[in-house]
């Protein structure tokens, strides 16, 4: 059986996918921004 | 000094019940700008030229002091990407109205307790945006990470535009998440955090003490020690509408701690703050008394601000005009209601509107441009 594909709401997994797509942000910043990110798509 | 420091002080003194030259003015319009200017909901909220358009017009014809809204709200090209927009957006009345459904269940509490970003992330996302938790969920994310960049470029042009170009000051840079505000905005919703009030007391404060430490609300009391830019007026803002569920008790828990802590420190370090709500604050009068005079600017949505000066004189009010006035009176019965403001509150009072004006019929241009004309040549 093939093994279920990694989605973004996969916690800690898809977290971390998440933050390593992130190569266009300073590294010191990637995970304030994906936190933004989740905070706005939520909440919004 | 310029006009930006001008209007800034203006604002600053009336919080500090000095007397002013002319009156500060506030605008609390919100998608009322964007009818003003001709426009559709549907349209100019998925389009920042327009939304830009809507609030320069704006300012060119009533020139406030200070704004609320910009057009940086309802970022509905990022919510979308994820397919999690809960508006619905009506043109033919103007109207927008959010579908309000708790995203956590009353059984997971200590899902939430125990890891908030955990349980926002695998939870609660799935629930406001699908397309997060699906095949093909990556893609989803980057193309509304982009669109939040788009959105975060059209706010810092419109701001940039308000302070170099109108010499308008922005409010303030610094807020925080009060705990008990996203548990009643959207996690558990008005019915839901009313009922595990009584239902669940313990759970809710372990909850609360879980959402502090993952907003990191303490943060917010180094803030306000920290300078505030020229540009800026108040050290600290500050919303707050899930107080209007509380009784005293409950906001001598939920919210005070945190007020009274601003307003002390802001008192410590010469600062102002200004706190937008809805509903009413005299039911926590006793607390609001124990604010030093001269830092708090508050709205007055539905208390009587005329009330609300003889039992809280230390507290500036920002508000007084109500749609009844700008969208029902005459322009004789706005100004009438502007001298009596003015006259009966003296120092202290930033004249805007006592809530969020969003409705084409909340509003008549005469009337808004007649108070701002009265305010513009009033001194006290």
């Amino acid at each position: 059986m093939a093994e279920k594909e990694i989605v973004a709401t996969d916690y800690p997994e898809g977290w971390e996918k998440a933050l390593s797509l992130l190569g266009h942000i300073p590294e010191e910043r990637r995970e304030a921004y994906l936190k933004g990110f989740l905070q706005t798509i939520m909440t919004q | 000094m310029g006009l930006l420091e001008e209007r800034r002080d203006l604002v600053r003194d009336a919080v500090a019940f000095k007397k002013t030259d002319r009156l500060p003015t506030y605008s609390n319009f919100w998608t009322f700008m964007i009818h003003d200017a001709g426009m559709k909901l549907s349209e100019a909220l998925y389009d920042y030229d327009m939304l830009f358009e809507a609030a320069t017009s704006f300012h060119v014809k009533y020139n406030f002091d200070y704004y609320t809204y910009l057009g940086q709200r309802n970022p509905f090209r990022v919510t979308e990407a994820v397919e999690g927009n809960r508006y619905i957006i009506n043109d033919d009345i103007g109207s927008l109205s959010i579908v309000d459904k708790p995203l956590m269940m009353e059984d997971e509490y200590e899902q939430l307790i125990k890891n908030p970003q955990g349980f926002f992330l695998s939870v609660v996302i799935p629930r406001k945006c699908p397309a997060m938790a699906r095949e093909g969920s990556f893609e989803a994310m980057l193309k509304a990470m982009g669109e939040l960049d788009t959105f975060n470029a059209y706010v810092a042009k419109v701001n940039g535009h308000f302070r170099e170009v109108f010499e308008v000051p922005n409010r303030a840079g610094a807020s925080a998440t009060v705990p008990f505000e996203p548990l009643f905005n959207y996690l558990r919703g008005i019915q839901g955090i009313s009922i595990d009030m009584r239902r669940r007391p313990s759970q809710l404060r372990d909850a609360i003490a879980a959402l502090e430490k993952h907003y990191n609300t303490q943060a917010s009391f180094e803030q306000i020690k920290a300078p505030t830019p020229e540009n800026q007026i108040f050290g600290f803002y500050q919303t707050f509408l899930g107080h209007s569920i509380c009784n005293p008790k409950q906001f001598g828990e939920f919210y005070w701690p945190y007020l009274k802590k601003w307003t002390d420190l802001c008192y410590e370090n010469g600062k102002y703050m200004q706190l937008h709500t809805e509903a009413q604050l005299l039911t926590f009068a006793d607390y609001f008394q124990q604010i030093p005079k001269g830092v708090l600017l508050s709205q007055a949505e539905m208390d009587d601000p005329f009330v609300m000066r003889k039992r809280l004189p230390n507290i500036a009010i920002v508000g007084g005009m109500t749609p009844d006035y700008l969208g029902r009176r005459s322009v004789a019965e706005c100004l009438e209601r502007a001298k009596r403001l003015t006259g009966e509150l003296g120092e202290g009072l930033v004249m805007g509107q006592n809530k969020m004006i969003s409705f084409p019929n909340d509003a008549k241009p005469e009337n808004i441009l007649a108070v701002q004309e009265y305010c513009a040549t009033y001194s006290n």
